[in-house]
């Protein structure tokens, strides 16, 4: 029983750190193509840092999900593909910048969850995020969630599985992201 | 090309800053537009930035590796199959720890971090139910039967978006 309960506590301490490489697949550049736009992104804190300890089962090992440290980069290639101008706000936007710079469209991804489900198969992992999409006012002119999934079996039992996992979930993600706001026409400021 | 489009988008910018400098507006939105060189790719991207509080985006290791190969996730495909580069969950650690705890400890659960250090690899996050045995066999059926399809032997991804009300 001290034995389990020793076990227990060393494992809730370590676990599994899952850091996903944070580049896209030369399959996105495939699939998204630049569309005409001066589109620029913010991204809050609670999105930068975000992590996930959801161990997606309850006899699964602890792991914790590096999500916004992956997200960001991917984000950012994402959009730096998407649109023929992107521009990123390290900043707090506000109206004033927004038409010094003569931004139509602004996106505001905000990360909700990252589902995860361990079996003895595999791993599905999920990742939901919602986007706001502001005019150069910064009214609000839409909003949109974004599913990313990934579903694969042996995944705990290949060298980067999980890594790659959570890769691809947030890659679908963010694909998902970009092509809404071209299929809408968001990057041009107008209505959804 | 991509540092050509980088180049004159900030030059753009920038004009655009200096031209509205003595404005009211300006004076309370201080910014400057700065090129970055993006962490993983190199290619550069204009950013908007507060001096005054620099804000720290990327978090964590920004170590370069090659682009993702999803054909790992392929049951079929074998881990050196790929050339993955990337990162590695350090999960060793725990058993490792473990393996010295049970050691010194109860006989019985020694089994588990054994196997699961032993085999490196494989095992993984189902260890706990693999090295456990029959106590928790049946609990993780259960769970393993609340998956409402069995797909076949393949990966699946799903990328989709929804509308939301404003």
């Amino acid at each position: 029983m001290i034995g389990m309960l020793l076990f227990s506590g060393c494992a809730a301490l370590f676990g599994w750190k899952i850091h996903a490489p944070a580049l896209l697949s030369q399959d996105y550049y495939s699939r998204v193509f630049p569309a005409e736009g001066r589109v620029a992104l913010y991204l809050p804190n609670d999105t930068l840092g975000f992590q996930s300890t959801n161990k997606g089962g309850a006899l699964a090992d602890p792991q914790t999900y590096f999500v916004g440290e992956a997200m960001t980069p991917m984000i950012l290639e994402a959009f730096q593909r998407a649109f023929s101008e992107f521009i990123f706000f390290e900043t707090e936007p506000t109206v004033p910048l927004m038409r010094l710079y003569d931004i139509q469209s602004l996106a505001v991804v905000r990360i909700r969850t990252l589902k995860n489900r361990v079996t003895l198969k595999g791993q599905a992992v999920q990742l939901e995020t919602e986007t706001r999409i502001y005019n150069q006012n910064l009214e609000p002119v839409a909003a949109f969630e974004s599913l990313g999934t990934s579903d694969a079996k042996n995944v705990f039992s290949k060298k980067g599985g999980p890594e790659i996992n959570l890769n691809a979930a947030i890659e679908n993600n963010v694909t998902a992201l970009v092509q809404y706001i071209q299929d809408k026409k968001l990057a041009l400021g107008g209505e959804a | 090309m991509r540092w050509t489009r980088g180049l004159v988008l900030s030059g753009i910018l920038i004009f655009s800053g200096v031209s509205a400098y003595a404005n009211e507006v300006m004076s309370e939105a201080p910014a400057e537009i700065v090129i970055r060189e993006h962490p993983k790719t190199g290619f550069p991207y204009v950013s908007v930035i507060d001096p005054r509080r620099p804000r720290e985006v990327f978090t964590g290791e920004m170590k370069k590796f090659n682009r993702p190969d999803y054909r790992l996730l392929d049951p079929k495909i074998k881990s050196k199959d790929t050339a993955y580069d990337g990162p590695v969950s350090d999960r060793k650690k725990v058993y490792v720890l473990a393996g010295v705890l049970a050691a010194g400890g109860v006989a019985g659960y020694a089994a588990l971090p054994v196997s699961a250090a032993g085999g490196g690899a494989a095992g993984g996050a189902g260890a706990y139910a693999a090295a456990s045995g029959a106590v928790t066999a049946g609990t993780f059926s259960t769970h393993w039967m609340m998956k409402k399809d069995d797909r076949p032997d393949d990966f699946t991804q799903l990328s989709v978006s929804r509308e939301l009300p404003l």
